[in-house]
């Protein structure tokens, strides 16, 4: 017996070094805090309110700590941030202390990921809406309309005391939020992510923060530029519409508004760019990626897990020859992402 | 067995301890070792000798055979292990266990802890299960076809109940999962601009940067 509890260890480990899976038994289910509300805060305003207060608080302090995410499968992910801002400009460095080495810079919506070992550096503009000072949120009328709002015990993190909020959705189209914001700042300081069932999927939170450290924004700034001996790999996305694209949607998944469509160029060899076309309900988002089938690169249909992250992946519309490959990847449930896949049509 | 010249043994001896024996010969001496006083203390000698001209410090193996001595003497006096009663009947242990016995069915020396080295054969089984999972999962990634993936698959059935035992919490039935790197693009991509929008600033944003490492990279399951 205790042999093969070995052999079976030993099975496992293969597994997961061949292929990189965490096995985990999932998070067990955090009891609900959310207090019984004696007067609801569930109106739209509230709401909004409250969102565009976690928004904004990045953008006035100046802040270091160690950011960790974790999902329900078990995967566990570190990485030491800065973040300074002086009024108009934002940046942000995010050093991994789990997996491969990795530092991404962000400066507003400019993004570089350096990749020490091999020496190569990935740009690209991150079109996050929250990202902008100002600037609307798709979808941000959807966020009052399909969730509601109730406040949870006070709680500590990373030693700050904070305020907690659970969004709770009228419908099971998507996910459940527990966000806990900084008492003073109203930075989010931690999030989870509830599935129907009131289980963690995924959460992230500081394990020790500081604000107001001596982080020098010429300094990230220089450290940022400092891309010489690196291979500078740009992702190029064309802004086009699904209209133009030839793509439509029969039925809308409530709640969820178009915010963007962006074609990327085909790779090498490829005849065909793939079109992503993204929806918002305000938190949550869901990106459509249609290409042209191509047995080489596309393997079997199926779905994945990654966090709160579902994919679901498959030929368009059917197995005949010269169909499509439609990809669906959102944080959120899978039976919205069969929706949108259901509700796609060609219009070309 | 034939006993060996002691010039012939010496020789020998001196060629097992440089590694230089193959399997017969080198059967042959361990034979001698075991029944040979003087035998022993030649290998000995040749491990001091050895260790002397590699060290060039002052070498001592003189207490080597009351250690070993002390140490079978200890060996012998441990009790030894019972196999639990009523373990499972397909696994592989008990498949090699049982053919082991049967030489000796109802003996005693069947409920013993087989030997340290009885376990090769188990391991055997083992890696080469190991080698079927690395196979398929290398196979199914090079054929990308659903039916010859699933074909392939069938082996690893014992590893596919590990997975859903320990992996996804909801019940789902799970089959085996590979990476996709084109599904790990297309997530990046999808993070450049979707993630949890309005949170973007700054969790979305941190939680993406961060989530970005390998051990949360996607993992694909094949449906049905």
């Amino acid at each position: 017996m205790r042999m093969w509890c070995i052999a079976r260890s030993v099975l496992l480990w293969c597994l997961c070094g061949s292929a990189g899976v965490s096995i985990a038994r999932a998070a067990a289910p955090e009891p609900a805090r959310a207090l019984t509300p004696a007067a609801p805060t569930s109106e739209g305003a509230d709401l909004a309110v409250w969102l565009a207060r976690l928004q904004a608080a990045p953008r006035k302090r100046v802040y270091a700590g160690t950011y960790v995410v974790s999902s329900s499968s078990g995967a566990l992910s570190s990485a030491r941030i800065w973040h300074v801002c002086d009024g108009s400009q934002q940046m942000e460095r995010v050093e991994s202390l789990t997996g491969p080495a990795r530092s991404t810079f962000r400066r507003n919506d400019e993004v570089l990921t350096f990749h020490a070992t091999e020496k190569r550096v990935v740009a690209e503009k991150r079109e996050a809406p929250g990202l902008f000072p100002n600037r609307v949120i798709p979808g941000q009328q959807a966020v009052t309309g399909h969730y509601d709002l109730q406040p949870m015990v006070s709680d500590r993190v990373a030693g700050h005391e904070t305020d907690g909020m659970q969004l709770v959705p009228r419908d099971p189209w998507r996910y459940g939020y527990r966000i806990w914001a900084e008492k003073k700042t109203g930075l989010v300081v931690k999030l989870q992510t509830l599935d129907g069932a009131g289980r963690v999927l995924e959460q992230s939170a500081f394990s020790e923060l500081q604000f107001d450290v001596p982080v020098k924004m010429d300094h990230l700034a220089r450290m940022m530029d400092r891309t010489a001996g690196y291979q500078v790999e740009k992702v190029d996305a064309v802004r086009t519409t699904a209209n133009a694209e030839g793509w439509a949607l029969r039925s809308q998944v409530p709640g969820f508004q178009q915010t963007t469509c962006v074609k990327r160029p085909a790779p090498a060899g490829q005849a065909n760019a793939m079109v992503q076309w993204v929806f918002s309900d305000g938190l949550a988002s869901v990106s459509l990626f249609v290409e042209p089938f191509d047995p080489q690169r596309h393997r079997g249909e199926g779905v994945a897990m990654m966090g709160a992250t579902q994919s679901l992946m498959r030929r368009w519309p059917d197995r005949s020859e010269g169909g499509w490959w439609l990809t669906v990847v959102g944080e959120v449930p899978m039976q919205t992402l069969q929706a949108f896949a259901q509700g796609l049509e060609r219009r070309k | 067995m034939n006993t060996m010249e002691p010039v012939e043994l010496r020789e020998q001896l001196s060629a097992m301890a440089d590694g230089q024996l193959s399997s017969e010969a080198f059967a042959a001496v361990a034979d001698q070792l075991g029944t040979h006083e003087d035998a022993r203390a030649s290998w000995h000698l040749y491990h001091l000798i050895g260790d002397v001209l590699r060290s060039g410090e002052i070498g001592s193996g003189q207490h080597d055979r009351e250690f070993v001595a002390r140490l079978r003497a200890r060996l012998q006096a441990e009790p030894g292990m019972t196999r639990p009663a009523g373990s499972a009947r397909n696994t592989p242990e008990n498949i090699a266990h049982n053919d082991r016995t049967t030489l000796g069915v109802g003996s005693i020396d069947s409920y013993s802890m087989p030997a340290a080295n009885d376990g090769v054969y188990r391991w055997k089984i083992l890696a080469g299960l190991a080698t079927v999972v690395a196979v398929a999962a290398v196979a199914w990634s090079g054929l990308g076809s659903e039916r010859a993936g699933v074909q392939l698959a069938q082996p690893v059935a014992p590893t596919r109940v590990d997975v859903a035992q320990g992996g996804l919490g909801d019940g789902r039935d799970a089959n085996v999962m590979i990476r996709d790197p084109h599904l790990d693009a297309l997530l990046a991509a999808h993070r450049q601009f979707g993630g949890t929008s309005a949170l973007q600033n700054p969790a979305g944003f941190l939680r993406s940067a961060t989530f970005d490492a390998s051990a949360s990279r996607s993992m694909r399951i094949p449906g049905p």
